[in-house]
């Protein structure tokens, strides 16, 4: 027991020493992390402001001025070319001019008097993001800018305390409601993905990259020579890989809050232990990377295809309830498709285990069947 | 030959290619008794390596049994490396660790404790003549100075049996005679078995046995002398002046 306590202890220090030693690397594990978080959360934003945007004006009163005003206002859009009807309007998309048009009936004010008011918005279909936000932008407008109008007919009626009532009957109704993210601040919504991304993709590479290493360099040889145990080697590399990711991961987590101002409003005590089984499962897949991969490169290149289906099929960007079968199931082999639900419910929501449980049990067994897996796999040959 | 510590009995070991299996080691039988310095030559390729894995425990075996003072090589693998030191062929000692944080690495691997170690590793450093370079990088020693860092690293647990893999391949004439005299030391002082591989005739001279391989099997197995007079011509040597042969 003593002399297996040693061994570990030993070589803990050594990757640690090595880890720190190999200034290159350790630039790399460090700064990934931070300019990844940082273009996701500037460059990569998913709402698209100040779409150039085509308005036909057929109504010029000053309801439909002060609709198109609101529109402005949000930075959703800006009226770029004033034309007079609609096939111009997408003409001018189709050009790729605009983005948007926007069309205001001739009876727009009467037909808001009467409650049924109605506007065209053409929207560029051919760039989802710009439809997507474009879309919830507009109908939020729309929806407070109606609200305005109705209270205001209403006060005209002389009966102030029914607006809330006449909020069912709204000239223009949508059924958008957003919840926990009541200012649509991608950031909140994207940074708890964000993180485990980063933590996965970083964690995989290391784990597979640190084993094939060893193998590639020939180290391995010497070190198999001595009484080590596979466990001892495997613990041996992956404590100090553990330790590290988990230090990214607070700085990470540090910047979202403080320099993004990202709400945090959840228990970070739990956040902690979950984040801590999400990193071993995630150096357990990297270790059965390097099962398969011989070489430095490829192990690289494995982990690059498997942060492609992770960008894809976690549940990042795109949900995971729209996609078909096949790709649900690949998502579901990936330990971030459960961190992403976890660290959202943490972050975003604030919920506890009581919400957790589920995505937290199975990356639990997750993390245990896949080291157990590596470990059984790691032979104490060279063949 | 009284006690046995290394022995092999038809001990095969094929490898899978996709072209078919290859034969690296053939059928191949040898003893090596306690206390004696065994020299394994031949040829790049006639199996000498993958039979020092084979019989470390650190390939497995396709055929046959082989063993290191009595436990097995597959077996026992554990207990074999813990009695036995090692050098591989290449250097593979981690490069950027230096010669004293790879003392220290080894000698813990093998379980020993802070107070084994004080007192085991200056000797060691004095007698590879080490002292002077403990702080510098292994990657950062000359090859000579390699080899011996790879020795003092093997011997740091006083196996009783050393299996070296061409120990001076690539080192100057000069360090490997210096090598040689570590050896010599090791079996007069501590009466340690010595296994090892060689592509050169006058490091075989050295051995008290020699094994002749070739194309994975043992074609020859007697004292230097005796192989020397099988073999029919003169062995002729090419030799700079002024690097005498200390023999």
């Amino acid at each position: 027991m003593h002399k297996r306590y040693r061994r570990l202890s030993a070589l803990i220090r050594k990757e640690t020493t090595q880890l720190l030693r190999d200034r290159r690397t350790l630039m790399f594990i460090i700064a990934l992390p931070l300019i990844e978080l940082f273009l996701f959360a500037y460059a990569v934003s998913l709402t698209v402001y100040h779409l150039p945007t085509a308005i036909v004006d057929q109504s010029h009163d000053s309801q439909s001025r002060s609709f198109i005003q609101a529109l402005v206002n949000s930075q959703y859009f800006d009226p770029t070319v004033s034309l007079q009807n609609e096939s111009q309007v997408i003409q001018a998309i189709d050009a790729g001019q605009v983005k948007a048009g926007l069309v205001i009936p001739p009876d727009f004010s009467a037909s808001i008097e009467r409650g049924n008011a109605n506007v065209l918005i053409l929207l560029d279909g051919s760039d989802s993001f710009s439809v997507q936000s474009g879309y919830s932008a507009a109908s939020t407008i729309a929806q407070s800018f109606s609200l305005a109008l109705t209270t205001q007919k209403v006060v005209r009626m002389g009966s102030a305390s029914s607006s809330l009532a006449a909020a069912g009957s709204l000239p223009i109704v949508t059924s958008t409601r957003v919840l926990y993210n009541p200012d649509l601040k991608d950031l909140w919504f994207i940074l708890p993905a964000i993180v485990g991304m980063i933590i996965q993709t970083l964690a995989v590479a290391q784990a597979a990259l640190i084993v094939v290493k060893e193998r590639e360099i020939g180290t391995i040889e010497q070190i198999l020579a001595t009484p080590v145990r596979p466990i001892e080697l495997i613990l041996g590399k992956m404590i100090p890989l553990l330790v590290i990711i988990l230090l990214i991961t607070g700085i990470i987590l540090g910047l979202g809050v403080f320099w993004f101002g990202v709400a945090f409003q959840g228990s970070l005590w739990l956040y902690f232990w979950l984040a801590l089984v999400f990193i071993g499962s995630s150096l357990g897949l990297g270790l059965l990377i390097s099962t398969v991969a011989r070489t430095q490169k490829q192990a690289q290149q494995i982990s690059m295809v498997l942060m492609l289906f992770s960008m894809l099929l976690s549940g990042i960007v795109y949900p995971r309830n729209a996609m078909p079968l096949i790709p649900q199931w690949i998502g579901d082999l990936l330990p971030l498709t459960y961190f992403i639900r976890i660290s959202r419910g943490i972050i975003t929501k604030g919920v506890d285990l009581a919400f957790l449980w589920q995505d937290a049990l199975v990356l639990a067994g997750y993390c245990l069947v896949v080291l157990l897996v590596a470990s059984l796999s790691f032979k104490k040959r060279l063949d | 030959m009284t006690e046995i510590a290394i022995a092999a009995n038809g001990l095969v070991k094929q490898y899978k290619t996709r072209k078919g299996p290859i034969t690296a080691v053939d059928n191949l039988t040898l003893e090596v008794g306690r206390g004696e310095t065994f020299g394994l030559i031949g040829p790049d390729g006639a199996g000498k390596t993958t039979t020092t894995r084979v019989i470390l425990g650190l390939l497995s075996r396709t055929q046959g049994k082989s063993s290191i003072l009595g436990f097995d090589s597959m077996h026992d693998t554990y207990a074999i490396r813990e009695r036995v030191g090692y050098i591989a062929q290449q250097f593979v000692l981690p490069a950027d660790l230096t010669v004293i944080e790879n003392m220290r690495f080894f000698a813990s691997m093998q379980g020993m404790s802070q107070a084994e170690q004080q007192a085991r590793i200056p000797e060691l450093l004095s007698f590879a003549g080490l002292t002077d370079f403990t702080r510098r990088l292994a990657g950062q020693l000359s090859g000579g100075m390699k080899k011996k860092l790879a020795l003092a690293c093997s011997l740091i647990h006083e196996p009783q049996v050393v299996m070296l893999d061409e120990p001076t391949l690539g080192v100057d004439p000069v360090s490997r005679r210096e090598f040689w005299n570590l050896l010599g030391s090791l079996r007069a002082e501590k009466g340690m078995t010595i296994f090892v591989c060689t592509p050169y005739m006058d490091e075989a001279e050295r051995c008290t046995r020699v094994g002749l391989m070739y194309a994975g099997k043992l074609i020859a197995n007697d004292t230097p002398a005796k192989i020397k007079s099988t073999i029919a011509g003169r062995l002729l040597e090419f030799r700079q002046l002024g690097i005498q042969d200390d023999q």
